[in-house]
C-alpha cells in the first residue's frame, strides 16, 4: 500500500459517493453500531423532527413504545390535540440538551421539580411543556398531577426501552435567572409573561452542550444498563433567534454545535450512535429538495427518504431484510382506539328493537292517536 | 309574529313514547300549544339525514314509518314548521359516556378537566341523533330542546354491579359537571339541553324504578320509561313552550343565552 487512501471503498470519495450519483442514490451514510430490529423496544423524544421517527417506526411495525398514551379510547384527533403519542411521553418538544437533562433529573432522581407555573386568564400552563394542554390546566394542582404522570412515564421509558432516540434541536433557550432552570419556550410566547428581570436568554456553547448531554446519558445509562442512545439533529431551521445574529447564521451556529456534540458523544460513548438525518435533509448535495417553499418545513418525501436510509443502513450492517416503506400513510401510533361516540351510541339488538316498537305502539295505538 | 298558539313538535325515538303516554293519560296539561309528534324506533334513525332545513328519511320505507305515527302524515320534519322542537331521546346517550369517563378517572391514567370536557363534547356531537338536533338548530327557525335518553332503570343492587366504590364516590361531584359541559356544548350549537330531573335519579346515575315501564325486569327493559317520566319532562317544557310566540315563517330566532341549561327546572345537580 503506497498511501492510506488507495484501497478505501468508493463511499470515502466524493466523486464516486456523491458527485457521480443522483442524490437519492447516495447510500451508506450511516454505519450503525447497534442492530435495531422489529423486537427492539424504542422510545423517542426531542425536537419536532423526532415525531417522524416514531411514525415511521410504527408504520413499519417496529416496536415504538408510548409510555404515556393517555386514557383509553381517545380518537386520533384528541390524541394529537392533547399531545399524546407524539413522543413516548407527554413532554412536548425537548429542544435542548439542558431540557433533556432537566427532565431526566426530575424523573430519575429525587430532585424536586420547580413549582413555577404560568397563569393566563385563570388557566395554568407548565413552563416546561406549555403546549401539551390546549387551553391550560384548571389549577396548579392539576398541572402538577399531570406532570407527575409524565415524569413517571419518562422514568419507565428509560428503564424499559432498548433504544432511546433523541433529536437535538436548539442551543438557544430561556432560563429563570434566579434558579437557572430552563424553560421549553420563551415566557410570553405560548403562555406566561416575559419579565426581563426574571427571565434571561442563553445560547449554550459547545462545552455546556457536551456537559448536559454527557450528564443526561450518564443518568440514562445508570437507570438502564442495556440502553442504547441514538442521537439525531433536527434539520429544521430556527423559527427565530434572540442571539443578535441573522436567523440563518444563528441556525448554522446552533446546528453545527449540536452536530459536533453528537459526534463527540459517539466517540466517547460506545452505547451512543448518531443517525445523519440532518445531513440527508440539509446537505447541499440534496439541493434543498426536501424542504418546503419556506425553506424550513421538511416535506413528507424528505422524512420518507430519511427513514428509508435508516432501515436500509440497518439492513446493510446486520444483514437483515430491508424494510419496505409502508403503502398506506403512516397511522398515528395509537393504541386500539374506540371512538367515544361509538361507546356512547350502541347498536340496538333485535330484542331491543322489538321493545322500542312496543313502546311506540303502546303510546300511539289508534284509539290514542291525535299527535 | 303570527297569530295562534306556538307550534310544538316532539321528535324522538321510542323514548318519546312516554311523553305521548303522559299526554294521553292526562298527566300533563298540553293546552295552549299546537302539538305534533314525529318519530320512530331508534333503529330507523340511521336512515335519517338533515338536509335543506329538514330531517329527511333517506328511503321511502323509513319515510312511511315516520309518517305513520304523525297525525299529519309528515314524511319529513322541516324545522321552520315549528316554533319549538323537543328532541327526546333520539339515540342521544349519556349514561355510557359518563360511566366511561368515571372509569377513566378512577382507573387512570390522569384525565385533565380540559380533556374531560373535550371527551364529553366530542361524544355528544358524535352521536347521530345529536347531529340531527344540531341541524334543526342551525336553521335558526325553531327553538330546539334536547332531552337525552334517561339513565337506565336501577337500584342499589344494579348500581353495585356497574359502579365501584371509587366511581360511586366521584358521581356526586363529577356527574353534575358532566351535565354542565354537555349543556354548554349544546348551547354553543344553539340547543337547550334538558338534564335528567333530579327527582327521577337514584344511586347517582340510575333512573328510579318508579319511572320504569311496567314489568321492566321480566322484559329486561331497563331503558324505556313510563308515562310518569314523560310527565316530568313534558311538564318542565310546557311552561316554556307556551311563552314562545308563534313565529312568522320569515322570522329567525337568536341563539339561546347563557349555558343553555334547562331554565324550566334544573336537573338533579343544580
Amino acid at each position: 500500500m503506497s498511501h492510506p487512501y488507495e484501497d478505501l471503498p468508493e463511499d470515502r470519495f466524493w466523486r464516486t459517493a456523491v458527485a457521480e450519483r443522483d442524490a437519492l442514490e447516495i447510500a451508506g451514510l450511516w454505519k450503525p453500531r447497534h442492530e435495531i430490529g422489529r423486537r427492539t423496544r424504542i422510545v423517542t423524544a426531542g425536537s419536532c423532527f423526532a415525531q417522524h421517527f416514531a411514525k415511521a417506526l410504527v408504520a413499519r411495525r417496529y416496536r415504538w413504545l408510548d409510555y404515556e398514551p393517555g386514557p383509553a379510547g381517545l380518537t386520533a384527533e384528541q390524541r394529537k390535540d392533547y399531545h399524546y403519542g407524539t413522543f413516548s411521553f407527554r413532554t412536548g418538544n425537548i429542544y435542548t440538551p439542558r431540557m433533556l437533562h432537566q427532565w431526566l433529573i426530575w424523573a430519575l432522581t429525587d430532585s424536586p421539580v420547580p413549582d413555577e407555573v404560568w397563569e393566563k386568564d385563570g388557566r395554568f400552563f407548565d413552563p416546561f411543556r406549555p403546549g401539551v394542554e390546549p387551553g391550560g390546566f384548571v389549577s396548579p394542582e392539576e398541572l402538577y398531577a399531570s406532570r407527575r404522570e409524565t415524569l413517571a412515564a419518562i422514568a419507565a421509558a428509560v428503564r424499559g426501552s432498548h433504544v432511546f432516540v433523541f433529536t437535538m434541536g436548539l442551543t438557544e433557550a430561556w432560563v429563570n435567572k434566579a434558579s437557572g432552570v430552563e424553560y421549553a419556550v420563551c415566557p410570553g410566547t405560548v403562555a406566561g409573561r416575559f419579565d426581563a428581570e426574571v427571565h434571561g436568554f442563553v445560547n449554550h456553547g459547545f462545552a455546556a452542550l457536551m456537559a448536559d448531554m454527557t450528564a443526561a446519558l450518564r443518568l440514562m445509562f445508570r437507570a438502564n444498563r442495556r440502553l442504547l442512545v441514538l442521537l439525531t439533529v433536527s434539520p429544521v431551521p430556527l423559527t427565530a433567534t434572540a442571539s443578535g445574529s441573522h436567523v440563518l447564521t444563528a441556525t448554522s451556529h446552533s446546528k453545527s454545535l449540536l452536530r459536533a456534540v453528537a459526534s463527540e458523544l459517539v466517540q466517547a460513548q460506545s452505547r451512543a450512535d448518531y443517525f445523519p438525518s440532518y445531513e440527508i435533509i440539509t446537505h447541499p448535495a440534496y439541493r434543498g429538495r426536501f424542504f418546503a417553499k419556506n425553506q424550513r418545513s421538511v416535506l413528507a418525501e424528505g422524512v420518507e427518504h430519511v427513514m428509508e436510509q435508516f432501515f436500509r443502513d440497518q439492513a446493510a450492517a446486520f444483514g437483515n431484510e430491508a424494510v419496505p416503506p409502508p403503502e398506506a400513510p403512516s397511522p398515528a401510533p395509537a393504541p386500539e382506539a374506540v371512538p367515544e361516540a361509538e361507546l356512547a351510541e350502541p347498536e340496538l339488538t333485535e330484542a331491543e328493537e322489538l321493545r322500542c316498537e312496543e313502546e311506540i305502539l303502546a303510546a300511539f295505538a289508534p284509539d290514542q292517536r291525535h299527535g | 309574529m303570527a297569530e295562534g298558539p306556538p307550534r310544538f313538535c316532539i321528535f324522538g325515538d321510542s323514548h318519546y313514547a312516554c311523553l305521548k303516554q303522559a299526554e294521553v293519560q292526562g298527566l300533563v296539561d298540553v293546552s295552549g300549544v299546537d302539538l305534533e309528534y314525529w318519530g320512530h324506533v331508534g333503529g330507523r334513525f340511521r336512515y335519517l339525514e338533515f338536509r335543506d332545513g329538514a330531517i329527511r328519511p333517506v328511503d321511502d320505507f323509513t319515510a312511511m314509518r315516520f309518517a305513520k305515527f304523525n297525525a299529519k302524515g309528515r314524511t319529513t320534519l322541516p324545522a321552520a314548521d315549528f316554533d319549538v322542537i323537543l328532541v327526546m331521546g333520539a339515540r342521544v346517550y349519556v349514561w355510557r359516556m359518563f360511566l366511561s369517563l368515571l372509569r377513566a378517572l378512577t382507573e387512570g391514567p390522569f384525565v385533565s378537566r380540559g380533556l374531560q370536557r373535550r371527551l364529553l363534547a366530542d361524544a355528544l356531537r358524535g352521536q347521530s341523533g345529536y347531529r340531527l338536533a344540531r341541524g334543526l338548530a342551525e336553521t335558526g327557525t325553531a327553538q330546539v330542546l334536547l332531552a337525552p335518553i334517561a339513565y337506565y332503570t336501577g337500584d342499589a343492587v344494579r348500581a353495585a354491579t356497574f359502579f365501584t366504590p371509587a366511581i360511586e364516590a366521584l358521581i356526586p361531584d363529577r356527574v353534575p359537571e358532566f351535565w354542565s359541559v354537555l349543556a354548554e356544548t349544546a348551547a354553543e350549537d344553539g340547543i337547550r339541553l334538558l338534564r335528567q330531573p333530579e327527582e327521577t335519579v337514584v344511586q347517582g346515575m340510575f333512573t328510579d324504578e318508579a319511572y320504569a315501564v311496567a314489568g321492566h325486569v321480566a322484559k329486561k327493559d331497563y331503558e324505556h320509561h313510563n308515562a310518569a317520566y314523560g310527565a316530568v319532562i313534558l311538564s318542565r317544557v310546557m311552561d316554556m313552550v307556551r311563552t314562545v310566540p308563534r313565529r312568522d315563517p320569515a322570522d329567525r330566532i337568536a341563539a339561546p343565552d347563557g349555558d343553555g341549561q334547562d331554565e324550566a327546572g334544573r336537573g338533579h345537580d343544580a
